[in-house]
């Protein structure tokens, strides 16, 4: 069993997960959705979102944009985050599951990860990969 | 064709103004980006265009009350509003956006327009400014998210107006000084803050800097001079490494506190002390009234109230933290655009022991801003020591492991045995490579090849 977090904006992921409001949590079990529920994320600050993501036990955030700090601040607790993705979150959570998804924590990328990944077509931005 | 050449001329001035520029249809669809929005944001425009506006602006106010699509539906513009975007770095960046309505030839609205102006430039001054004393404020000068900081940092206002002695405890670096100045700027005092380290001034100086002397206490002294007791006066004073006072210093300065009053050398009159003390120590006070080398005394009236902050192996939570707050006060004061460490860096800064505390880690980025020309410090940008250390380290750990930092071993077993390494290095692959003997660049390839992965 895994619990990913989704910063959501509306049926959209979250354009930026230090203003979001909102946070979509999926519970997945042998590659199957088990449960999913919004939570409201509007009160709190970005460092205290930072903190939500380990209290809840969450083990994959998946983002849009991320602020640095942030970045370093999941790294540096070991929560693999997938980022700069737009589009819809459940065509993202397909994505997801089916393996399209590359984590940024997981490459080799530092400070130029996001020039790197974002909107350089399929995988990372769904919109442009299902056109 | 007329038409064509317009556009075409209009294309070129948005592109010559230094305002990003941008338009929507009426379902946030971006139609038209401009060259400076494309250099603000980071998007490039051939990327930006069909996109949602909230997916490439990344505003802070996209979420909530999005300013372009007020004026789209209510027809009123907004001029100069001050928000934040995440350029394509992942750096927040202060713009002002201004909105109206775009209507087509016929009047009808069909969207948006929207500019921008970044207003980094401003920020930085603003900063400078901060940094150099005239706006600042206490607690946004001290940065931590640990507990026991936090704790303290709640009571420093009550601490402040108290006027009570207060005894700070910790390593050299951990920021007593810091503190203590926090307390003054919160105690509202009128006088002054005045500063002396104990440790740094022989015995008998010490005492004239402190309490001063008159004309003619002793050969040279030609005038009057008032010690740091007279410029505190209505103040505080800040007694730092209280620890390395010799014993006839310790009686007259038990003698101020209790009787708020003292002799300038060769004075014939006591004079009046009004004046708030701060003392530290990165010594365990308590521990030398024990051994009788500190008056136990002196060391109960210090002790009033005691603040003990942490060394920074015990709050590494805020390394990160102190790291961007650095640099931060070093872009503005040095006028560089840095804007952090690499993740490696960061690795080696995490788990590095920092005897010096926070003023090491100061010192640590400091430096890195000398050799750093681009936006990111990396590992070369270190100290030399800092490097090595970490090799020394790895190196060790190898040999522990019995794996010789010599040629790899092949195939399946060298999967096996990169996956270990990269286990007992805690997935970082810096120090991983380094156990192997293998550059950084090679890691990666054979990770990929034998299809090795570490969450
Ligand atoms: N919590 C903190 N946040 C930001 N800067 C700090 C913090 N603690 C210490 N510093 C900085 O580290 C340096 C050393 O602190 P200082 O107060 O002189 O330490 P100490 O007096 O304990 O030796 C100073 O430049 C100080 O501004
Ligand atoms: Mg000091």
């Amino acid at each position: 069993m895994m619990k990913i977090a989704i910063p959501v904006f509306n049926s959209r992921i979250s354009p930026r997960f230090d203003c979001a409001q909102e946070m979509l949590l999926v519970d997945i079990a042998d590659g199957k959705i088990m449960a999913q529920w919004k939570i409201s994320i509007n009160k709190l600050s970005s460092i205290e979102k930072n903190r939500t993501m380990l209290n809840l036990g969450v083990d994959t955030l998946i983002c849009g944009g991320i602020d640095r700090h942030s970045m370093q601040w999941l790294k540096y607790h070991d929560l693999p985050v997938y980022a700069w993705l737009t589009g819809d979150v459940q065509d993202i959570l397909t994505c997801f599951l089916t393996g399209g998804l590359t984590s940024i924590t997981n490459a080799e990328a530092t400070g130029q990860w996001c020039q790197h990944r974002r909107f350089k077509g399929g995988k990372q931005n769904i919109n442009r990969g299902r056109r | 064709m007329k038409k064509l050449i317009v556009n075409r001329q209009l294309d070129i001035i948005l592109d010559s103004i230094a305002d990003g520029v941008f338009t929507i249809d009426s379902d946030s669809n971006i139609t038209y980006f401009n060259r400076a929005a494309e250099k603000i944001t980071g998007v490039p425009r051939k990327l930006a265009i069909g996109q949602k506006c909230f997916d490439v602006l990344r505003a802070n106010i996209c979420q909530t009350s999005c300013a372009l699509k007020a004026t789209i539906e209510g027809g009123e513009s907004r001029i100069n509003l001050p928000v934040n975007i995440l350029n394509s770095d992942g750096k927040t960046i202060p713009i002002s956006i201004s909105t109206s309505v775009l209507r087509d030839e016929q009047g009808k609205i069909v969207g948006g327009v929207e500019t921008f102006r970044d207003l980094s430039a401003i920020e930085t001054l603003r900063k400078a400014l901060r940094f150099s004393g005239r706006i600042r404020n206490h607690s946004a000068d001290i940065i931590s998210k640990n507990h026991e900081i936090q704790q303290i940092l709640n009571i420093l206002p009550d601490v402040a107006i108290s006027n009570s002695t207060v005894l700070i405890e910790g390593p050299s670096g951990s920021g007593k000084e810091l503190f203590a100045k926090a307390i003054h700027k919160l105690s509202r005092c009128q006088g002054a803050y005045v500063a002396i380290n104990c440790a740094a001034l022989p015995d008998s100086l010490l005492e004239s800097e402190l309490f001063g002397y008159m004309k003619g206490a002793f050969s040279d002294a030609k005038a009057d001079k008032p010690g740091r007791f007279a410029r505190a006066e209505g103040g505080t004073l800040f007694l730092d490494e209280i620890g390395d006072i010799s014993p006839a210093l310790q009686a007259k300065l038990l003698r101020v506190i209790q009787e708020k009053e003292y002799e300038p050398l060769g004075a014939t009159a006591g004079q009046k002390a009004n004046v708030r003390i701060i003392a530290a120590t990165n010594k365990d006070l308590a521990g030398l009234v024990k051994l009788g080398a500190f008056r136990g005394d002196l060391f109960y009236r210090l002790n009033v109230v005691r603040l003990s902050l942490p060394p920074l192996s015990r709050r590494r939570e805020d390394i990160p933290l102190l790291i961007e707050h650095f640099i931060s006060k070093f872009n503005a004061i040095k006028g560089k655009e840095i804007e952090g460490v690499s993740d490696d860096t960061l690795d080696i800064l995490m788990t590095h022991d920092l005897p010096g505390n926070i003023r090491e880690l100061e010192n640590i980025i400091e430096y890195a801003f000398v050799l750093c020309r681009g936006h990111l410090i990396e590992v070369r940008h270190l100290p030399r020591e800092l490097q090595e250390s970490v090799l020394r380290k790895t190196h060790q750990e190898a040999a522990a492991n019995r794996i010789s930092p010599g040629p790899p071993p092949l195939g399946a077993a060298e999967a096996a045995a990169i996956l270990d390494v990269l286990r007992k290095n805690g997935g970082s692959r810096i120090r991983t490579a380094m156990a192997l003997g293998i550059d950084k660049t090679t890691l990666w390839r054979k990770m990929k090849k034998f299809g090795v992965t570490y969450r």
